[in-house]
């Protein structure tokens, strides 16, 4: 490789002012002298902090994970909503944990010892290259849970049926969607229709419409409180342009036409062979597969709390997965748990609801998790790793009253079918 | 001035070396010195072409060389790790602080063009097309190298690289138009 740009379209002289200017800029770079320190006590710090998890000092570790899966084959019987019906108008006095559901524990499918990359099957067929690590090196996760902090930090993908807007049936929308997390704390879903209405047209594209390669725009409306997002692509041998089933279209809620574009312009760039990812901040939302009922949420280098469903009359199958910093393929993945949860045992939490689990681990470690069911069809959950669910329930319920009703509204009607 | 790969120095698990450091803790040691010698100064320098901050620069490129030494025994290719670590944290610093707050591009015409306006435009761009442009035209890397660094596929690294030259020529086409008898037509002629 050399410095000299090849033509990409743009010109040669205009590549090669470009990397003149560049050159020329980065020159003026200020060079910090002290870099080897630095360094070093970052190597340190990072040592430290790993003995300091190790060893289990000063309390455990706790990740929160919030994960809403909607999937088309959850039944859930209509008392169960009417206490989040209740719960949402201020009355609490009619929730009863007797309202929910049955729950069919399933075992646990990792033997204790085992190392469980190689015979995790529901995660194999989405995350196909992550290798086994044996467990004794493994981290807990690295999103800490600040009770202290306003509000409970919800980060959400979801998996949907939803109704289809343009064509008004109430379809089984296998759609995958993400949810997007800005450093506020404010949510945004990404909801993918993958019925998508296929339409012809004749038209020459505008400065409304965004052009993310390939030929194809993307087109964003203001939609049900939030942005349709329609994928245009020329259509083979013809003159018009149409919506594709593989790219559908995305419904995004919240935010402003701009980021909403960004967004989708982040999940279409990013697919292929590896899941769309999106990042905000220090988190990471991905999209597992498309069509896939899997959903996945997580941290860019941090950890990940995969849910497959489904939840009513079966198991529930949790993996805490470590995402490298470049994606599932790589060194960097391990596969730290996975099995259904040991135990199950209702409870109610802020007002709402709740199964509680511990989670198996290969490892031993406590590792539990909080399961909300908004709507149904939803799936809210705190998963936290180096606790068992006996510790963390009175630390959640404590907390839990904190939570502004209006982020759990907007959970909810994200999750509303 | 590209960082293409430094080659992994060979690990000997078994053996220990005087003073109680194992051969593998030392040749992690050197090569990590050599790798540092090598890419420091590029690393600050890209980074700091991406984040247009001293500060947010230097932190990024000392986490990165971190996470690289803590790594060393499992990567093939240190160098492009680092660069890889560099990009997404830069990326990363920049979200938090510029992603609502993005300067769109001008329109053709709207501008007139002041002695840094080219890199000026390359930041308006969108954030992955201005990746691709500094990545290209700076560290002087392949489409493969830049689709690894980027987390792409190399047809889309083609289809960065090749719109966000386009949107700049669009702009400056239109400076040009609009600002006749300027010296300034071509971007450098203040």
């Amino acid at each position: 490789m050399t410095n000299e740009p090849a033509d990409h379209g743009g010109g040669d002289d205009l590549a090669r002012h470009l990397s003149d200017r560049l050159q020329q800029r980065a020159s003026a770079a200020p060079i910090p002298s002290d870099g080897r320190a630095r360094i070093s006590k970052r190597v340190d710090q990072r040592r430290r902090h790993a003995t300091y998890r190790n060893a289990g000092l000063g309390g455990a570790a706790i990740t929160l994970l919030a994960v809403v899966v909607l999937g088309a084959s959850l039944v859930r019987p209509e008392e169960s909503q009417d206490v989040l019906t209740d719960s949402l108008s201020g009355s609490t006095s009619s929730v009863t944990t007797t309202s929910l559901p049955a729950l069919t524990v399933g075992p646990d499918t990792t033997p204790p010892g085992t190392t469980p990359g190689s015979s995790t099957t529901a995660v194999a067929t989405t995350q196909t290259t992550a290798p086994s690590v044996p467990p004794t090196t493994a981290s807990p996760p690295t999103h800490i849970l600040d009770f202290d902090a306003p509000g409970l930090p919800w980060l959400v993908i979801e998996d949907g049926r939803v109704l289809s807007s343009r064509t008004g049936a109430a379809g089984e929308l296998a759609g995958v969607s993400a949810g997007w997390v800005s450093d506020d704390w404010q949510v945004t879903v990404i909801r993918r229709f993958t019925d998508a209405v296929l339409m012809f047209e004749s038209f020459e594209p505008d400065d409304t419409m965004r052009a993310i390669g390939g030929g194809r725009y993307l087109k964003v409306t203001p939609e049900n409180d939030g942005w349709s997002v329609l994928v245009y692509e020329p259509v083979t041998g013809g003159t018009g342009y149409t919506t594709t089933a593989s790219d559908g279209g995305f419904h995004v809620s919240g935010t402003d036409a701009d980021l909403a574009a960004d967004l989708v312009t982040g999940v279409m760039a990013d697919e292929s062979d590896i899941p769309a990812t999106l990042q905000a901040g220090t988190r990471t939302l991905r999209l597992v597969t498309p069509a896939s009922r899997s959903a996945y949420i997580g941290e860019g280098e941090g950890w990940a709390l995969t849910y497959q469903g489904p939840v009513v009359g079966s198991s529930i199958e949790v993996a805490v997965e470590r995402a490298g910093q470049f994606g599932w393929r790589g060194e960097a993945v391990r596969v730290l748990c996975f099995g259904g949860p040991t135990n199950v045992t209702s409870a109610m939490i802020g007002g709402r609801s709740a199964w509680v689990t511990d989670v198996a681990t290969a490892d031993g470690s406590p590792s539990s998790a909080i399961i909300w069911e908004p709507n149904g069809e939803a799936v809210v959950v705190i998963h936290a790793s180096g606790i068992d669910a006996a510790s963390l329930v009175p630390m959640v319920q404590n907390r839990l009253h904190r939570v502004d009703e209006a982020t759990w509204r907007e959970l909810v009607a994200l999750t509303a079918p | 001035m590209r960082s293409g790969g430094a080659a992994a120095v060979p690990v000997r698990r078994s053996e220990r070396a005087e003073g109680g450091t194992t051969a593998t803790e030392l040749d992690r040691e050197i090569g990590f010195e050599r790798l540092y010698a090598e890419e420091y100064e590029p690393m600050i320098r890209l980074a700091w072409l991406m984040v247009h901050n001293d500060d947010d620069a230097a932190e990024v490129v000392h986490d990165s060389f971190a996470k690289v030494f803590e790594r060393w025994d499992r990567l093939q290719a240190p160098g492009a790790y680092l660069r890889m670590a560099v990009v997404n944290g830069c990326r990363d610093r920049r979200r938090r602080s510029l992603f609502r707050s993005r300067v769109p591009l001008p329109r053709p015409g709207d501008v007139t063009l002041e002695v840094d306006d080219m890199l000026a435009l390359l930041d308006a761009l969108p954030p992955r097309r201005r990746d691709a442009l500094v990545l290209r035209f700076y560290l002087g890397l392949s489409e493969a190298e830049i689709a690894e660094t980027l987390g792409v596929r190399p047809g889309t690294v083609k289809s960065l690289v090749h719109r966000g030259l386009a949107d700049l020529a669009v702009v400056l086409k239109g400076s040009r138009t609009t600002d006749r008898g300027s010296s300034t037509q071509d971007g450098e002629g203040r």
